[in-house]
């Protein structure tokens, strides 16, 4: 071991040094504590010999310095003293010393304690070692957690990009890194657009999985395939959107197990019919603000997707126009709780979304804002999405 | 977690002591309430008095135990809070499951 020998008279440190070395240990010495603590910042000493009567600082006052400070590794610290030992003892050990010795100290002694400084300071190298191990670790997986968000952000529609007439405003929030949400837009011509959001059950690695699963099964092609008959599009045909949730539900059902289902809302909205049709399959209900700020609520409930192989599945259809507001929102939302328990519920989501149209100010951000302040927390407790599907241009 | 009690014509009635079933629990519920069933235990009234809250993997462990029960057995539901109901009513659950106001009118709908 390293030793830093703290002790002022030479004929001592000449004896002690001789003893350390004949133990296969190194010394280093100093006279004063000043002088200690100037060499530990850069020796790198795991054990400190202290004489506890130094002309100048005492050993009890290093030992208070030494202990504030905050090292690399344990500093193990054995004071010793010509004095009373019983009450030195105490002194020292309070005073933040690991162990004490009374002088004249003995060749047996000093081996001795200096085997205790040994294991424990062997011990302190494992806990260090293992730590280090499990920082490394974490810090892989928070940085391949990162670049999943990221990768699962990338698939989200992007606002930026939505062509014909339409404006897109989404929130996309995940509780933990990745999201059991998905949020999606189908663009089918200019007056016509799809849309779906979906919630699997649960939250984390899984349910996003499952999640990025089926935003990449919800292909435009199996979206028009489904909800609408027939290609070419034609004007006036009726769109279906219960059937995407059949399918999925026939493709994702299983026998027995139940883990990874999922709540969806799909649909369209249709300029030109001056509609928007839903398939509510046990997402919380759509939220339509209307242009004059009359808030009107679509879905009756409906069943979840690949929870039970005979689930029926409908759709139902309201007026849709130019001005209006179709909100979907998942029930990371309506059941994010204030910290007295209380959930955020559809009539504050009303209440913010109205005030945001007011002020012409996005409602993603407000939506976002309120909810904030409503957890008072940095994060969600559970999966935040929220899509916003407006119209201006010509049909405006 | 699961106290249960057996009630007349081989009905169990199981109540759940905690106040809510989610993510954390819902899975350790599974397998108790599966392992009642499978020691024969098949007539089960679930009394969820105490629950406030059921989340999506709490909903999805309810119907995984009424597919799995529900073969050769029973599974009903009583005392189900305002909260959980509307979870039910939302996902059609209250069409699936046997729903009572009570254990007493559980028991009595099912010895019938």
């Amino acid at each position: 071991m390293q030793l830093l020998v703290v002790e002022p008279d030479h004929s001592q440190q000449a004896l002690l040094g001789a003893m350390a070395s004949q133990m296969g240990h190194e010394a280093t010495f100093v006279r004063t504590g000043e002088e200690a603590l100037g060499v530990i910042e850069d020796e790198p000493a795991s054990t400190l010999l202290c004489n506890m009567d130094l002309p100048e600082m005492s050993g009890l006052d290093l030992m208070h310095l030494l202990r504030q400070r905050s090292y690399d590794r344990y500093l193990y610290a054995i004071l010793f003293t010509g004095r009373d030992p019983d009450v030195a003892y105490l002194d020292a050990l309070t005073a933040g010393a690991d162990d004490f010795m009374a002088t004249p100290i003995r060749r047996r002694t000093l081996d001795v304690r200096l085997q205790v400084a040994e294991r424990v300071l062997r011990y302190d190298d494992r806990l260090r070692a293992t730590r280090l191990r499990l920082e490394k670790a974490n810090s892989e997986i928070t940085q391949g957690l990162q670049e999943a968000s990221r990768a699962q952000a990338r698939l989200l529609p992007a606002p930026g990009r939505i062509p014909g007439d339409f404006k897109v405003d989404l929130l996309f929030r995940p509780a933990n890194f990745v999201s059991g949400d998905m949020l999606g837009t189908i663009a089918i011509n200019n007056a016509c657009m799809g849309f779906y959001a979906v919630d699997v059950a649960g939250h984390g690695m899984r349910s996003a999985l499952r999640a990025v699963t089926l935003s990449h099964t919800i292909t435009n092609q199996l979206f028009l395939d489904t909800v609408g008959s027939a290609r070419p599009w034609a004007p006036g045909r009726r769109f279906v959107p219960d059937r995407l949730a059949a399918l999925l539900n026939e493709r994702f059902v299983e026998e027995l197990d139940t883990d990874d289902y999922f709540s969806l809302m799909c649909g369209i909205v249709d300029l030109e019919a001056g509609e928007a049709i839903v398939c509510q399959a046990g997402h919380p209900r759509a939220m339509i603000m209307r242009q004059g700020g009359a808030i009107e609520w679509i879905g009756q409930g409906g069943y979840p997707v690949g929870l039970l192989s005979d689930a029926q599945f409908v759709s139902e259809r309201t007026v849709f126009r130019p001005g209006d507001h179709l909100v979907i929102f998942s029930d990371g939302i309506s059941e994010a709780e204030s910290p007295t328990g209380e959930p955020f519920g559809e009539a504050n989501l009303a209440r913010t979304c109205a005030a945001a149209v007011k002020d012409g100010a996005p409602l993603s951000s407000a939506v976002e804002h309120a909810l904030e302040t409503w957890v008072a927390a940095e994060r969600f407790q559970d999966d935040v999405s929220l899509l916003i599907v407006s119209a201006g241009g010509k049909h405006a | 977690m699961l106290e249960w009690q057996d009630e007349q014509e081989g009905i169990t009635v199981v109540r759940l002591t905690e106040e809510s079933l989610t993510a954390s629990n819902a899975a350790s519920f599974r397998a108790r309430l599966s392992e009642l069933a499978e020691g024969g235990r098949t007539r089960l009234i679930l009394d969820l008095a105490n629950v406030r809250y059921v989340d999506s993997s709490g909903l999805g462990a309810l119907v995984s135990l009424l597919k799995r029960i529900g073969v050769k057995g029973e599974l009903a539901l009583c005392a189900v809070a305002p909260a959980v109901m509307s979870v039910l009513t939302l996902t059609r659950m209250d069409k699936v499951f046997s729903i009572y106001a009570d254990r007493g009118a559980a028991v009595e709908g099912l010895s019938e």
